[in-house]
């Protein structure tokens, strides 16, 4: 199977009463790629996410996952009180989709506010990410019958925790972990869900440059490893230019800028956007 | 009660006259007994509004107040008990909230939901064993007790008296909270409850005015309400705190108006049931209710839909 | 090594069949044994004698053990002289009078002999773990049956065993729904309502029908179920109004359940009191006589096999969805998990246990009535699993024997006016239990918010871990 384009945008935006926090975005990954989007805080990068993983119904636009409809919604839809700008308007239908129907296709994410199951090990965490691909039902599996698929789910959980080394770690609970390991956990708790399309929104917030180069590795390993394609949000600018194969801007809802790496580093309106934010 | 007797002159009405004369008693019912729901929703729509919790002793509390009377009214004169029964049932709201609820601010919200279970299931039976379970009767105070002709229908003053006097201390209420700094403090509290504390707000100080409200209100409801229904037992109060509940739900939770407009609507529709011959369907019915507007309109008449920051 | 084990196990088994054989051969020798004691001594001459006998005989045919052995104990003694017997029917006594112990014994030494066969043939040592609880469980039940076999049926440590197992049940149920999912439901006494009622409903011997039915012409429903075949029925009634109920409510926030819940309660309690439906649900009347327990092993079996299938379900992959539900619903629905029809599949479960339940209780109770189903039932029980830790089976089910116990047996005392000398006890009187019961809960609720357990289970290696280091502790000392 040869997907070309992973994840498209199309004029996407939310509103939030009077607030356009994502404003008529439109972008696109292609298969194995890692795009990065950035923007000052509160330019609406983490809404974006929101729109693409169903936590939200965005106001207009659409969102293709794999060349298929995933999200969409229009002026005419749901959100007819709600709209009040002049955007291209789709007469299409309206299509949405809850966050784990999202989740089953093939798009995973982590949280920028860490969201681990805190009374859960770090096993648990990842263990309990594999349900979505069970076979069996309440009956088998209440009364084990499923044993060879728990098994396979456990074996599953271990490799990853192993992966994002953090097997030493099973056992302990996630909220016992240190900032670091519980941001790794999410990672692998997002890739037990088997996705293609990996969203990591700020993997990096909170390290320290050893650490965020530690992860610029990692990330760029599980890519290889699991096949994935990657689109994450990033104020660590080192960590933006060394491992994005291309790079989205958005201030205020807006896009602004994009490109490869070189491009966004010297254009002028990405330096006006982080003026005296400048590079950590 | 007399349901049967009335029920089926509802549905004949042989004439204009007969059939108001046959449906005014229930209709004037309906309106006193809304008002007194309204008193008693208030305070719970409030507290919700502000904590997120719903009070389930808040029907307690109203118990409480009644059995005050009761009890202040034997050996003291009116003027002396009944502030007493009001200072009394303000005092013990307060201090619930201080025992009961201000250690749990930081806890779960569950737990602090059944902290409040627990402050009901402990009132309930102390006043079992203060009364020995058995009812008492309600002592009958001047003027509102006194009965009053209304064109065919005979009722207590009371039931006059309550939607004018509902009326007029949900008016002072709304003065309260939008033109005092208390008042603003307390909308503040109920939009963001972080924020506000980050601002400077004295949560505790705007909690605790909260519920002396919302317990003043319960003593007054106390007051209209068992002068029309006299027999007080511990767990009397229970049932109308409910339904005044239902009515704050109904009526959009955290709205003021929206608690009185849907308590009037509970009283109504409760005597409406009654006049209909179906009195043991009367707190079924307002439940019934609640699950009707919780599948078609979640909010309430009145509320405002809230949306989680992820 | 291990066919030593299994050698032992074998042993075993032949030992407690051949002491379970003997047993039942000497309760069914009984009226042989009397013929021949008759004969031996010839007092049977005495008119009081023979009547004596007559009841004995009559209680054997009752299949009533305990009167059996009252009345014949009041014949052996009614002999002016010491009666002096053969061996065997010395022995052949001995085993009638000791029947329930022996039995008892018996079962707990099979119960051993199949842990040891478990453990022995168990090769990659898989279920080792069970071998233990196995043994310990099943000389629970034997405990049981020799407890009630000496106090009697209706003895208070009875009464409280039998209603704390039902409870257990009750509670562990809310439990999976308040502790286990997050959900904070408040309607465990209407789907307890539905459960008992379909129970009774149900099970009514046809020829008890007219009876019970007395003002609705015999009722409607002509026909009765098995027991067994009835609370299924009933556990399956209630689970289906959940349903019902869920639709709508559980999209919502789950403070609207809480209320909706309690709402629905009150409206099945008035809907099953309603004349209308007399013929079916006797009206406000009582539901009787419909077929109970006559051991409190039943209640223990049916709500030990129930609360082993929720540990069942909490501990797969299931349990682990609602318990990511309770940790943080967005985290979970981003991680695929459906988070209604999860939250729906526990309410739906829970409910099905409580229907259970309710059908224990009208066991239990031998009469239901809708009116007794109050929003105070939910309260108490929601109170149990809070005692017991938010999120713990153990703690649940122990909460609940203590709970019932306290409020039926250790706490009457001060329900009782009592003198020491001439100095009246302050306080003590009607009411006063529940006052100190409640300050008692408040108190938990307040200060020791985690309950017995905590969120933890009650785990034999951890005790056995935890005494061995404390001996430690202490041997170093």
């Amino acid at each position: 199977m040869s997907v070309e384009t992973m994840l498209e945008l199309k004029h996407v935006t939310m509103q939030f009463g009077g607030v356009v926090a994502v404003d008529d975005l439109s972008m696109h990954i292609k298969k194995d790629e890692i795009v990065a989007l950035i923007g000052p805080n509160g330019a609406g990068k983490t809404t974006a996410f929101n729109c693409i993983t169903g936590v939200y119904a965005p106001t207009n636009g659409q969102v293709f996952y794999q060349d298929k409809l995933i999200v969409s919604n229009h002026p005419q839809g749901r959100m007819k009180q709600l709209y009040v700008g002049s955007h291209k308007q789709f007469p299409s239908e309206v299509v949405e989709n809850t966050p784990d129907q999202i989740t089953k296709l093939g798009v995973a994410r982590t949280f920028q506010n860490i969201r681990l199951f805190k009374t859960q090990t770090a096993f648990e965490n990842v263990l309990i990410a594999t349900h979505l691909h069970r076979k069996s039902n309440l009956f088998s599996a209440t009364l084990r019958l499923n044993y060879k698929e728990e098994q396979q789910h456990r074996e599953l959980a271990e490799q990853l925790l192993d992966a994002v080394g953090l097997l030493k770690e099973k056992d302990e609970l996630a909220v016992s972990l240190p900032y670091g390991k519980q941001r790794r956990l999410e990672i692998a708790r997002a890739l037990a869900t088997k996705p293609q399309l990996l969203l990591l929104d700020e993997p990096a917030a909170g390290m320290n440059p050893q650490e965020t180069e530690a992860l610029a590795k990692f990330i760029v390993g599980i890519r290889k490893r699991f096949g994935l394609t990657i689109f994450l949000i990033e104020h660590h600018m080192d960590l933006v230019m060394d491992i994005s194969d291309r790079i989205y801007v958005i201030d205020f809802g807006k896009q602004i800028a994009t490109g490869l790496p070189e491009q966004i580093q010297d254009n002028p309106a990405v330096i006006a956007a982080y003026l005296g934010v400048d590079e950590e | 009660m007399g349901a049967e007797d009335f029920g089926p002159h509802f549905s004949k009405g042989t004439s204009m006259s007969d059939f108001i004369s046959a449906n005014l008693p229930y209709l004037l019912a309906g309106i006193s007994v809304g008002g007194q729901y309204a008193l008693i929703a208030i305070g719970y729509t409030m507290v919700y509004g502000i904590l997120r919790l719903i009070n389930f002793a808040h029907g307690d509390i109203f118990t409480v107040a009644a059995y005050c009377m009761v009890y202040m009214n034997a050996t003291l004169p009116l003027y002396l008990s009944l502030p007493l029964t009001i200072i009394l049932t303000v005092l013990l709201g307060f201090s619930v909230e201080r025992i009961a609820y201000k250690p749990l601010r930081s806890a779960p919200r569950m737990s602090i939901m059944i902290s409040a279970i627990g402050v009901s299931y402990l009132l309930q039976n102390l006043m079992w064993y203060i009364t020995g379970g058995l009812a008492k009767q309600y002592p009958t105070l001047p003027f509102i007790s006194n009965p009053v002709s209304i064109y065919t229908a005979t009722t207590k003053m009371v039931t006059l008296v309550t939607p004018v006097l509902t009326l007029v201390l949900v008016v002072a209420l709304v003065q309260l909270i939008n033109h005092t700094k208390v008042g603003m403090a307390m909308r503040a509290v109920s939009k963001d409850f972080e924020t506000s504390k980050l601002m400077g707000i004295k949560i505790n100080k705007v909690i605790s005015v909260t519920f002396i409200i919302g317990s003043f209100l319960a003593a007054v409801g106390s007051m209209l309400y068992f002068s029309n229904y006299t027999a007080v037992t511990p767990t009397a109060g229970a049932m109308p705190g409910l339904k005044a509940f239902v009515a704050a739900v109904f009526g959009g939770i955290g709205s003021i108006p929206g608690a009185v407009i849907g308590a009037f609507i509970i009283g109504i529709a409760e005597n409406i049931i009654k006049a209909l011959g179906l009195t043991s369907f009367s707190d079924a019915f307002t439940f019934a209710l609640l699950i009707i507007i919780l599948i078609f309109k979640p909010t309430g008449l009145f509320g405002e839909p809230q949306q989680e920051k992820v | 090594m291990k066919t030593v084990k299994i050698l032992i196990a074998l042993v075993l088994a032949v030992c407690a069949v051949t002491v379970i054989y003997f047993a039942q051969s000497a309760k069914d020798s009984l009226p042989g044994l009397l013929e021949t004691m008759d004969a031996q001594q010839l007092a049977a001459q005495d008119d009081k004698m023979l009547k004596a006998r007559d009841r004995v005989t009559d209680a054997l045919e009752e299949g009533d053990r305990e009167k059996t052995l009252r009345n014949l104990t009041r014949y052996l003694d009614g002999f002016s002289d010491k009666l002096t017997f053969s061996d065997g029917v010395n022995r052949e006594l001995m085993l009638f009078k000791n029947y329930p112990v022996l039995t008892a014994g018996s079962i707990f030494l099979l119960a051993i002999a199949l842990a040891l066969v478990v453990y022995a043939l168990d090769k990659g040592k898989k279920f080792k773990k069970l071998a233990l609880p196995l043994v310990l469980i099943a000389a629970l039940y034997c405990g049981i049956y020799i407890v009630e076999n000496i106090t009697g049926v209706n003895s208070m440590l009875m009464t409280v065993l039998k209603k704390g197992a039902i409870y257990a049940l009750i509670a562990v149920s809310m439990n999976l729904l308040n502790g286990f999912t997050g959900l904070f439901s408040l309607g465990q006494a209407g789907f307890m309502l539905i459960g008992a009622y379909a129970y009774a409903i149900l099970s009514i011997p046809v020829e008890n029908r007219a009876q019970v039915y007395q003002y609705y012409a015999g009722g409607l429903i002509q026909f009765s179920l098995p027991p067994l075949l009835s609370i299924v029925i009933a556990g399956l009634a209630a689970a289906f109004f959940a349903f019902l109920i869920g639709l709508p409510v559980l999209r919502l926030k789950s403070d609207y359940l809480a209320i909706a819940t309690l709402g629905f309660a009150e409206i099945i309690r008035a809907v099953f009191q309603y004349e209308g439906l007399g013929p079916i649900t006797n009206g406000s009347n009582l539901l009787r006589r419909f077929t109970v327990f006559s051991t409190a092993l039943y209640p223990f079996a049916i709500a030990g096999v129930c609360i082993a299938l929720i540990t069942l379900l909490i501990h797969s992959t299931y349990g682990r969805a609602f318990k990511a539900i309770r940790d943080d619903e967005v985290a979970a629905e981003a991680m695929g998990i459906n988070l209604f029809a999860h939250k729906q599949l526990a309410f739906v479960i829970s409910s099905f246990f409580a229907g259970v339940g309710g059908a224990l209780l009208a066991m239990y109770q031998t009469t239901v009535q809708a009116a007794a189903f109050t929003s105070a039932m939910t309260y108490e029980i929601l109170l149990i699993v809070v005692i017991g830790g938010m999120g713990s089976i153990s703690g649940s089910v122990i909460a609940s024997f203590l709970f019932v116990a306290a409020s039926e047996w250790w706490l009457r005392f001060l329900d009782n006016e009592t003198m020491i000398g001439s100095f009246q006890v302050p306080l003590l009187r009607s009411g006063f239990r529940m006052v100190a019961f409640s300050a008692v809960i408040m108190a938990v609720v307040l200060f020791y918010r985690k309950g017995i357990m905590g969120d933890k289970e009650f785990s034999l290696a951890r005790m056995i871990g935890w005494t061995r280091h404390r001996k430690e502790a202490h041997d170093e000392r």
